[in-house]
């Protein structure tokens, strides 16, 4: 990492940190908590997307997956947090590679709907085996996440335990774009067929990107769980895997940071509408459209495009895979 | 590169510092106000759909909750002081119910009317306890007074005494020796159909077969006839107006000939503007079955004039009958949670517009329904029926 | 026996309705090649239109269609503004998120206008049956079925025996190719969205009767029609009667058999489905671009 990368990282870091001092004790704070969980799922969808070129519209199916594990671990066996996670986190990674596995060859409007296919069918089997799930009344008091005796009961406490997981993600995500394994990854989403050519394992590779962007689905999963203490099925719907995609195109599908900013603007916009009453969601549609259209390449892109005004300097066109990531 | 990165920061630390300004908005703004104590308006938080797949049920409550309102500030308030309703809307998820309940709960509401729907309910339930005011609800699920928590009070007939009562009445008046059940597959149906099953089987009566559905499905031509070919001699029916329209239409379209028991949802004027007499013949049970009184009559004419187009259901009328008693309780005792919720557990024989309220200690206020036959595309009222 | 016709011709209703509203999705891939999963608001709002026209104006049923036709025309334009046009040669996933939010603004606008409450739209039959010896049959469901069976005949002739249709699919396969030889893409563009929200509408007056008139009705056909193009062959007309038709029936066996796990049943049938046979029952007829 270079000096201004760290320094700029460090930056969002603080801000992040204290962020919670500014902002209202309950709806402030639970709004934040949303938008750290909602970020981890659409860094589990950059690895997918952004990164590997496949378009799955799955990553609520392993939010709720997450979730559903995480849940019935801690309350029916009482397992601990951090084993629920890990509980979570092994149901995900199993389950991407049992999706991902068939669907491989799958393209475009295919993969599409065997994704949508799958994140129903796991929100139906939620809403129907009741024995193991509490059917649609889901399961409630899951516990508060805890390490040993140290209860992190209290909104901002699951905050500061979330960020943890946000900064780990960011950083390993901004460690793989630049490794080995994630230069295969944009090479398999640039030209697959070259990629093959130069010795990538497709296949592998896009498993293991199943995987990955499985197993952060989990880890939200997980967080959702021990925040609200509560998971039924009606919070795993279709609408918020649009939404997570639309998190990571509306950031800028090839940033790190802009995925992470891209989830803080769509759960904070339909609340800052609020105020239009009967028409704010309709405002909502279009404000999304807006951003599509006037910001190709997402808020990072939008954001690299004003600074370059501003400086009014000249620079050649970067790659952006190659440019992104600067948190 | 180096420079994408700084600037990519920048984007984000502004994003940021906007989400911080507009987080803490809350907080400050409901801070001024004090200086007129006395005078200070109640507020009144009222969480439901107004937008998303069960906005046509949501707005309803919203309708309700803001004429009891009218009601009290016409009479010049509750002690003097003038009730402000706020209301958020929760988009029909459980996320969004949290977040437009945090967001009444930053104005500090003296009273709550929670969604009409079991789960979001369910999904508020730590947060209603945190908050710790009486919280009003219409939805009907067993398990949301099960919970332990003080604050909630259900202004409806929940789904265990409903089930019962349309179980007791299939057993007892309609004799049914074969009875089918088809039921939503959401907590609604579910709720209601083991209800039915367990109250039949007391009877030893065994239901012949069960069949679901999802709500918002569109053909229910395998169900209706699986349990015709079961040889029911009774279905019933436990379902949300939007899908009992559709399924009215085609038993009738499919010429079934099977006698049915519906729902609730099958007792609204929703309902009957959809199906248009393709349920005539057939029995139901609701809360509360309309016009019968002068008092009754007005109050649905004062929610066509304060909604136009919502209608004066038993969704209206819980919503509002439960904040008119809430109201009255703070005019009693002010404020308070505590003794608000208590004066509210006193409530004994409450004269409502959708029944007589008494609640009980787990904050059940109504334990009764009307069966009716429906002719001529209306409810004709067989007999009031309580547990 | 009865039993099993009485569900095969709830099946086959059902799939008419799902591949009538599949003909938008193979007219827009055929011309601009998207996926546009706002098709069922465009259902949506022909039905609303339909009780507009009908019930509140009580027009015949013949000029409440021209008008929805019309009135459609107009939001398929404004919709090709909004959520074609500005993206037009982005990637695919674009137009998931674009059509998505122009079909979140669609119904909550719908909701605007005439509120939160269904309707009941039972033009032109009213609830009458027919009875075929002892099936009972549903006459809006054989309109349903001829009016699928004249979309597909004019949508087939106007693809393939029509210069328009030509050019549509030329501009489909390679944008910039078709503009070099003097074809106007962007007129292109905006008659096919015309096209696309007009059909979407006219399926939107056909299954009013049966689904009644809500702002929630568009988005469940759409994703079932969506399901239905998927398995008949992507821009395929044959494909998108046949996935429809067979998506009808394995619905309701499904429910016949396990009404629980109905929609479990049709979505595991669709990955398998897709697994097996990933290019459809008819095949692809656009070919994959680079």
């Amino acid at each position: 990492m270079d000096r201004r990368s760290i320094l700029g990282f460090s930056g969002a870091l603080l801000v992040l940190l204290v962020l919670p001092a500014l902002v209202s004790a309950g709806y402030g704070i639970q709004l934040l908590n949303m938008a750290l969980i909602f970020s981890i799922l659409a860094l589990g969808f950059f690895v997918l997307f952004g990164l590997t070129g496949i378009f799955a519209v799955s990553q609520v199916a392993f939010w709720g997956l997450g979730g559903y594990a995480h849940a019935i671990l801690t309350t029916r066996y009482h397992w601990p947090f951090l084993g629920g996670l890990l509980g979570a986190m092994a149901v995900t990674a199993v389950a991407g590679l049992l999706l991902g596995l068939p669907t491989l060859k799958l393209r475009n409007q295919y993969l599409t709907m065997a994704t949508i296919g799958f994140a129903e069918a796991v929100r139906i089997s939620a809403n129907n085996f009741d024995k193991l799930t509490g059917g649609p009344n889901g399961i409630g008091r899951i516990p508060a996440p805890a390490l040993g005796s140290l209860v992190l009961n209290t909104p901002v406490s699951k905050y500061y335990l979330s960020l943890v997981f946000v900064v780990l993600i960011v950083g390993g995500l901004w460690r793989l774009q630049r490794s080995r394994l994630g230069r295969a990854m944009q090479a398999v989403r640039d030209d697959e067929l070259a990629a093959e050519a130069m010795g990538v394992h497709v296949t592998r590779i896009k498993v293991l990107a199943f995987v990955l962007s499985a197993v952060a689905g989990g880890i939200a999963g997980s967080l959702y769980a021990g925040l609200s203490s509560f998971v039924s099925p009606d919070a795993f719907t279709l609408a918020v895997a649009v939404q997570v995609t639309a998190m990571v195109m509306i950031g800028g599908r090839s940033a790190i940071g802009g995925v992470v900013a891209g989830a803080f603007l769509l759960t904070y916009l339909p609340e800052w509408l609020r105020d239009f009453k009967d028409w704010y969601m309709a405002i909502y549609g279009l404000g999304l459209l807006v951003i599509l259209i006037f910001l190709p390449e997402g808020l990072a892109g939008g954001a690299r495009r004003l600074a370059d005004r501003l400086k009014r300097v000249k620079r050649p066109v970067e790659n952006v895979a190659l440019g992104g990531g600067g948190q | 590169m180096v420079k994408t990165a700084t600037l990519k920061v920048l984007a984000l630390t502004v994003i940021m510092a906007v989400v911080a300004g507009c987080g803490s908005k809350p907080a400050a703004t409901s801070a001024p106000a004090a200086t007129e104590a006395p005078k200070e308006p109640i507020k009144i938080g009222v969480v439901t759909s107004l937008t998303g797949p069960n906005a046509a049920t949501g707005i309803q409550v919203a309708t309700g909750a803001k004429l009891a309102a009218k009601e009290w500030n016409d009479k010049g308030g509750v002690q003097g002081r003038k009730i402000d309703v706020q209301v958020e809307d929760d988009q029909g998820t459980p996320t969004g119910a949290t977040n437009a309940h945090n967001k009444i709960a930053a104005s500090k509401p003296a009273g709550v009317v929670l969604p009409t729907f079991a789960q979001l309910v369910m999904a508020l339930e730590p947060a209603v306890k945190q908050l710790a005011v009486p919280s009003l609800t219409s939805a009907t699920g067993v398990a949301i007074t099960k919970q332990g928590n003080p604050w909630f009070f259900r202004t409806r007939t929940n789904d265990e005494v409903m089930g019962k009562l349309a179980a007791n009445f299939a057993a007892d008046e309609l004799k049914t020796k074969k009875p089918g059940v088809l039921y939503a597959n959401n907590d609604y149906g579910k709720g209601g159909y083991a209800v039915i099953k367990a109250t039949l089987e007391a009877k030893s009566i065994q239901l012949v077969g069960a069949e679901s559905f999802n709500s918002g499905d569109k053909d229910f031509t395998a169900q209706l006839l699986n349990l015709k070919k079961a040889g029911s001699d009774l279905i019933i029916i436990w379902s949300t107006p939007a899908d009992s329209a559709v399924i009215a239409l085609q038993q009738k379209q499919l010429s079934l000939g099977v006698q049915i028991l519906g729902s609730p949802g099958w007792g609204v004027k929703e309902f009957f503007d959809l199906v248009k007499g393709a349920a005539d013949g057939q029995y139901g049970l609701v809360d509360y079955a309309g016009g019968s009184s002068d008092r009754i009559k007005a109050w649905e004419k004062a929610v066509d004039d304060s909604a136009k187009g919502i209608p004066a259901s038993f969704v209206t009328g819980a919503a509002y009958d439960g904040l008119s008693i809430m109201l009255g309780a703070m005019n009693k005792v002010g404020t308070d949670p505590a003794k608000v919720r208590d004066a509210m557990l006193a409530t004994q024989n409450y004269d409502g517009i959708i029944g007589t309220f008494s609640f009980d200690k787990e904050g059940n206020g109504l334990k009764q329904a009307v069966i009716f036959k429906i002719e001529n595309n209306a409810m004709k009222v067989i007999k009031s029926v309580k547990e | 026996m009865q039993f099993g016709l009485q569900l095969l011709v709830a099946g086959l209703a059902m799939g008419a309705i799902y591949a009538l509203v599949a003909l938008g999705f193979v007219l827009l891939v055929n011309a601009v090649n998207i996926i546009n999963f706002a098709q069922g608001e465009f259902v949506m709002v022909g039905a609303f239109l339909a009780y507009t026209f009908g019930v509140v104006l009580h027009w015949p049923y013949w000029a409440t269609v021209i008008a929805v036709v019309a009135v459609a025309a107009l939001v398929g334009i404004v919709f090709e503004r909004m959520a074609y046009y500005p993206l037009r040669g982005r990637e695919p996933s674009t137009f998931l998120v674009s059509t998505l939010a122009v079909s979140v603004f669609l119904r909550n606008v719908a909701q605007q206008i005439w509120g939160p409450m269904p309707f009941a739209y039972t033009e032109p039959f009213g609830q009458n049956v027919l009875k075929l010896g002892p099936v009972p049959i549903v006459p809006q469901h054989l309109l349903i079925i001829a009016a699928l069976a004249v979309l597909v005949g004019l949508l087939y002739g106007f693809l393939f025996r029509t210069r328009l249709g030509t050019m549509m699919r030329a501009a489909s396969q390679d944008r910039v190719a078709a503009q070099v030889i003097g074809i106007r893409v962007n007129r292109i563009g905006v008659i096919t969205f015309m096209i696309a929200a007009a059909s979407g509408a006219v399926a939107g007056v056909l299954v009013a009767p049966v689904f009644f008139v809500s702002t929630e009705m568009g988005f469940g056909v759409g994703l079932k029609a969506f399901i239905a193009t998927i398995i008949g062959g992507w821009g395929s007309v044959p494909g998108a009667i046949a996935g429809g038709l067979l998506l009808g029936i394995v619905e309701v066996a499904a429910s016949a058999y396990n009404s629980g796990f109905k929609d479990l049943f049709a979505f595991g049938l669709l990955i398998l489905f897709l697994i097996v046979l990933p290019r459809g029952i008819f095949g692809e007829k656009i070919a994959e671009k680079a």
